[in-house]
């Protein structure tokens, strides 16, 4: 069989960006790393144990912030009196496809915060791809659920930002701009889509701070971060918002040519942690893909948040039972566990 | 629909919008910024003190720092440009024209690149039609601009008639095109007269009810209206007041002034067509 450019790039393991036909988007490996650790230890610490919360969720039409409560309480999620970010992803909407977390998912995890004693929860997004936020809010839905809750949005693409020191250093670049909303003592809670995803293999809690960062400084696309590798941008990009919660939306999942173009998969399930790292490992185990062949989920194991399976404490159902086959996304074929 | 009160009510939220120093902010807070400030200047009918405000942050070298010390994406400038004048617009987009991204991943052609959203990335769509239309309005030193960016987005455009972020192809599969990057593609191709330009007001008319946004509607309502489809713009001004009723467009100043623009006189719309 003819080999497709992507399963060429994915076969050679490419580092340095791909400028043919199509591949806007760069390389897909993390490369290898010589010298001293790219991440200041002391800023970051080293990954205890972390527990995660695996929560069965056949549809969205059911008690899910009671489910969601349940989840938060498992995992000792400790919110009170804190201003509460919630960050989705919604970074582009085609219709009738699973791309987006479901807005009724984002509605219900505001109202568990509340009910845990947040101080106050608003909704931000900054998407990928279109210069009008509202426009993609509108079509997915978001909007209009959010005005029935009394939920504010906030455009993370146009939001007030910061220049922020990285302590990382992946992508070589110095410092990110950062909207302001997501400093100053915010608890930011990553709510991601469980989807395979055709660069990086998975995208979960971490490649969702992609989102984080402000068009208006970086573009749409957010060109900067696949010039300058994609799992490494996503590694630099988590490390300085560093969400505090992570409660991933597998429900209805997106399986095969993800983030944009995959199939649905009924995968449901929901998962909650206090450690997006811990949570996207289990994501990916709940896909069927060995989360050790993840190349950016290992890195950030190594200071991010924990990765090693034997220090993830698994609250609620097994991962194992609930685990579907998604589709691998092409040329990620080799994460299937 | 021009010169209706809905652009009157438009304009009195706009002007409750200004900072004290004269500019606009991308937001309900925070400070004046370019691109707010420009397009406001040029929704209120070529504003003296958003002229001021620009004049005062342009840098020696045409270009922009933002009050939080960050430099401009270089497209910036071109939005100046159309609210500047005399040396200040000159300088703003020569500035712009300078300052292009690196080539696009399927250009054929890689001696026309156009232009990017950092000075770091690859070429765009938008921030090539921000340079395409201030060179309209204000012929920038160097020569050959305006058909480097027709060529580059005659090249950008999706199978579909319309166009997207820039990237027609990925990993073997064709992308749509979007609403507002198609609509500002066809403002900034005013006076163009090619197929592929009657090609992207055919995606335009048949998608732009599809993605409710207020700037998105705004813009098609201008790109409609500089093409001479004015029953097309008269529904979508209807639809940008539906539009307007909501929280998340009235917070938005680049898209409120661009409903301005939208709704007033046709003179507002000069400095987009430029000398033609």
């Amino acid at each position: 069989m003819k080999s497709t450019r992507r399963q060429l790039v994915v076969r050679t393991g490419a580092a340095a960006a791909w400028l043919g036909a199509g591949g806007v988007f760069a390389a897909d490996r993390l490369g290898a790393f010589d010298g001293p650790p790219p991440f200041d230890r002391e800023a970051f610490g080293q990954p205890g144990r972390s527990p995660v919360a695996v929560l069965p969720a056949s549809s969205y039409d059911g008690d899910l912030a009671g489910m969601l409560l349940d989840g938060l309480r498992a995992v000792r999620a400790d919110v009170r009196r804190r201003r509460v970010v919630l960050k989705p992803n919604f970074v582009e909407f085609h219709t009738g496809q699973p791309i987006n977390t479901d807005p009724r998912m984002v509605v219900a995890a505001a109202d568990a915060l509340r009910r845990l004693g947040a101080a106050s929860v608003v909704v931000a997004e900054g998407p990928g791809h279109r210069r009008d936020t509202e426009a993609v809010v509108a079509q997915a839905g978001l909007l209009d659920a959010l005005d029935d809750a009394g939920l504010d949005f906030v455009d993370l693409n146009e939001a007030p930002a910061v220049p922020v020191r990285l302590r990382t250093r992946y992508t070589g670049l110095r410092e990110l701009w950062v909207p302001t909303i997501l400093r100053e003592g915010a608890l930011v809670v990553s709510m991601p889509k469980l989807k395979t995803h055709h660069w990086v293999g998975a995208t979960l809690s971490l490649k969702n701070c992609f989102g984080c960062m402000p068009g208006r400084v970086y573009g749409w696309p957010k060109d900067v971060f696949h010039m300058r590798n994609v799992p490494r941008s996503i590694v630099d990009i988590a490390a300085t918002v560093r969400p505090s919660l992570a409660i991933i939306d597998g429900i209805v999942g997106m399986q095969g040519d993800g983030p944009l173009r995959g199939d649905a998969i009924g995968a449901g399930v929901v998962v909650v942690s206090t450690d997006p790292v811990a949570a996207d490992v289990t994501g990916a185990r709940l896909m069927g893909l060995d989360p050790e062949k993840i190349e950016y989920l290992m890195e950030a194991g190594r200071f991010l948040g924990q990765s090693r399976s034997e220090l993830i404490e698994q609250r609620g159902e097994d991962p194992a039972r609930l685990a579907k086959r998604f589709a691998p996304a092409p040329g990620f074929e080799h994460l299937v566990a | 629909m021009r010169g209706s009160s809905f652009h009157a009510e438009l304009v009195r939220v706009l002007e409750a919008r200004r900072r004290p120093d004269g500019g606009f902010a991308v937001g309900a807070g925070g400070s004046s910024e370019l691109e707010p400030t420009a397009i406001a200047a040029l929704a209120l009918g070529g504003d003296d003190r958003c002229r001021s405000w620009l004049e005062a942050r342009q840098s020696a070298d045409g270009g922009f720092v933002e009050a939080n010390g960050r430099s401009e994406g270089p497209t910036g400038a071109a939005f100046a440009a159309l609210a500047l004048e005399g040396d200040a617009a000159r300088r703003a987009v020569d500035y712009a024209v300078a300052h292009r991204g690196l080539p696009p991943p399927d250009a054929s052609d890689q001696s026309r690149r156009g232009w990017g959203w950092t000075a770091d990335a690859r070429s765009f769509v938008e921030p090539t039609c921000r340079v395409l239309i201030a060179a309209r309005r204000v012929p920038p030193t160097e020569a050959g601009v305006r058909g480097e960016a027709v060529a580059v987005l005659a090249q950008r455009q999706c199978t579909d008639g319309g166009w997207n972020h820039g990237i027609i192809i990925v990993l073997d599969e064709q992308l749509p095109g979007y609403v507002q990057t198609t609509a500002l593609a066809l403002v900034a191709l005013y006076g163009e007269a090619q197929p592929f330009v009657r090609s992207g007001l055919d995606f335009l008319r048949r998608s732009w009810s599809t993605e409710p946004g207020g700037l998105t509607t705004a813009q098609v309502a201008v790109a409609f209206q500089l093409h001479g489809l004015r029953e097309d713009a008269k529904r979508a001004v209807a639809a940008l007041e539906t539009i307007a009723r909501r929280r998340s467009f009235l917070g938005r100043t680049v898209g409120l002034a661009w409903a301005a623009l939208a709704t007033g006189s046709d003179d507002l719309l000069q400095p987009l067509r430029g000398r033609g």
